[in-house]
Order: C-alpha cells, then sequence, then structure tokens
C-alpha cells in the first residue's frame, strides 16, 4: 500500500508541479505584501509599488461589497486568489511552462470550488433557510432549481478548458509553420491567445462566481 | 433513388473496410464537429454590433459598454467550444 502511494507520487504529471509551484508564488507574494501593510505607521507614507497593491485590493473589495454586501470579508479574498491563480496559470505559455488549465483535472477542480464558495456563502447568510431557497417561485420547480445549480460546474470549466487548448494547439501549428520565422511572428499570437484569452477568462470566471453568490443572499444583508 | 446510388458508387470508388476505416470516419466526423461555430460566430457579431451602436449613441459610457460586451461574449462562446472538445475527442481515436 505504501509503495503504491509512493509510485503514484512519484510519477505525477508535469503540470501538477507547476500548479503548485503557482500556488506557493502567489502565497509568498501575499504573505509579503499583507506584513509590509500591518507594519506600516500611520504617518508615514507608502511607497509606489504599496499603494498600487493597496488601492487594488480597496477598488476589488469595494465591487464586491456592491454586490454580496455584508459578508464580503469571507467572499472577497477567496475570489480574489481565484483570479490571480487562473490569471497566472493561463500566462505560463509565455514562460515556457505547462500551463495547468490546459487539462480538464484542473479547470473541473476550479469550478468545484467554485460552487462550494457559492453554497457556502449561501449557509452563511441564510443559515438554514439556505435551501428553501430551491423550492422559490413555486413547488415543482425543484427539479429544475437543482439542475441550474449543478450546470455552471460543467460549462465553466469547459469555458475555460477550451479557450486555453485551442490557443495552445494554435501555436504549436505556428511553431511548426513557422521554422526560423517564428521568432518573429509567434510573440503576436502569444499576446492574442495567451494573455488576452487569459484575461478574460479570468475575469469571467470570477465575474460568474460573484454574480451566483449574490442571488443567494438574503435582503437584509444590505441594510446599513 | 438509393438502389441507383448503391449501383453506380462501386464503379467509381472502391470502399475497402481495412483497419483505418473507423479512424479515418473519425476524422471526417471531426471536421463536421467544428461547424458549431457557425452559429456563435453569428450571434457574436450581433452583439457586437449592439455594443456599437451603443457607443454611438452615448459615447462617455464606453469603458462600461466593453466591458459589458467582452464579459457577454465570453459566456456565449461556450456553446461553440463544445463543438471543438468533441472534435479533440475524435481526433484521439
Amino acid at each position: 500500500m505504501m509503495t503504491q502511494i509512493l509510485d503514484y507520487l512519484k510519477n505525477l504529471p508535469v503540470y501538477f508541479y507547476t500548479s503548485l509551484g503557482i500556488m506557493v508564488f502567489i502565497a509568498v507574494l501575499s504573505i509579503i505584501a499583507g506584513t509590509k501593510v500591518r507594519k506600516m505607521d500611520v504617518r508615514e507614507t507608502p511607497t509606489k509599488f504599496m499603494t498600487m497593491f493597496i488601492s487594488a485590493v480597496e477598488a476589488y473589495n469595494k465591487m464586491i461589497k456592491g454586490y454580496i454586501g455584508k459578508h464580503w470579508t469571507f467572499v472577497a479574498p477567496v475570489t480574489l486568489t481565484l483570479a490571480a491563480y487562473v490569471f497566472l496559470s493561463n500566462i505560463s505559455g509565455v514562460f515556457a511552462l505547462d500551463s495547468p488549465t490546459r487539462y480538464t483535472s484542473i479547470t473541473f477542480s476550479l469550478s468545484i470550488s467554485s460552487f462550494i464558495i457559492v453554497q457556502v456563502t449561501g449557509f452563511i447568510s441564510q443559515n438554514w433557510r439556505h435551501f428553501l431557497g430551491l423550492f422559490k417561485p413555486f413547488f415543482p420547480m425543484f427539479p429544475l432549481n437543482v439542475m441550474s445549480e449543478f450546470t455552471p460546474i460543467i460549462s465553466m470549466s469547459l469555458r475555460l478548458f477550451g479557450n486555453i487548448a485551442s490557443g495552445s494547439v494554435f501555436l504549436v501549428l505556428v511553431y511548426r509553420f513557422g521554422g526560423w520565422l517564428s521568432i518573429i511572428i509567434a510573440p503576436a499570437f502569444h499576446v492574442v491567445f495567451d494573455i488576452g484569452f487569459g484575461l478574460i477568462q479570468a475575469v469571467v470566471i470570477v465575474l460568474l462566481t460573484v454574480i451566483f453568490a449574490s442571488n443567494k443572499v438574503s435582503e437584509n444583508d444590505f441594510a446599513k | 433513388m438509393l438502389h441507383l446510388l448503391n449501383q453506380i458508387l462501386p464503379t467509381i470508388l472502391d470502399v475497402i473496410p481495412n483497419e483505418f476505416y473507423a479512424s479515418g470516419l473519425a476524422y471526417i466526423g471531426a471536421g463536421i464537429a467544428v461547424f458549431t461555430g457557425f452559429g456563435t460566430g453569428i450571434g457574436q457579431g450581433i452583439a457586437a454590433s449592439k455594443a456599437v451602436e451603443a457607443v454611438g449613441r452615448q459615447p462617455e459610457a464606453s469603458g462600461k459598454i466593453t466591458t459589458t460586451m467582452i464579459i457577454g461574449q465570453a459566456v456565449a462562446e461556450t456553446t461553440g467550444l463544445y463543438g471543438l472538445l468533441i472534435a479533440f475527442i475524435l481526433i484521439n481515436k
């Protein structure tokens, strides 16, 4: 049993290690930025780098507060991490790494975690009345409501996978038929497919999660 | 008419089912599956034209309109990608 587990762990494909490396990079960056902000004095002015971080996180928090209301302290950090992870792993093709979101195992895990975020937000906001929301307009709508909870899992993961995988297939063709000319041509395709579509898909996956979560929040969370 | 076709066709083409028959037809199927991009292209073009009209009516709101249009098109592209997924599966057969 132990040898089987060690065998499995030694023969993991390479994109698992890339995904782990991206998460370690995000964690180290966040810990450094967080301790610097916490130790900052009230009277001194921050440097330009810190000002950029602080204003970006503040703008993001304000947007989440507009959608969700009282429980933004749960949703905002989780979805910002999701956005940073998806964006960085879509870009990894430019740095000659094997981008993890090109494989359906990673994208299914991301969409399952998005489903968990939505359901937990419903629980936090409405305790046990969250399940009564499935019977909402009238009682026989229960099967349709259950299906419309579960289908975003499939559609979100296939959207992310399809965009990034088709971009990488196209780039393989460009590199193969360009030969020596692909040093000049290929960066344009990298900018459009990897960076452009990667940014759009990261924004779309986070915005869809936040919009689904804002449907589950009760109305008296917005009262001041 | 099908009977007529069955009489004419073996004199033009010679269909010999050897071991490449299934994978050859799978390649043809993969090419047909990408036709789902037809409706996607038309739908996204109509959405973009409405966005351009809206910017023409009120040029100050162009930032918000562009963001909304890009998000809407990224969601509408999913059904076109289903065809690409079937093509990926069929090519590996």
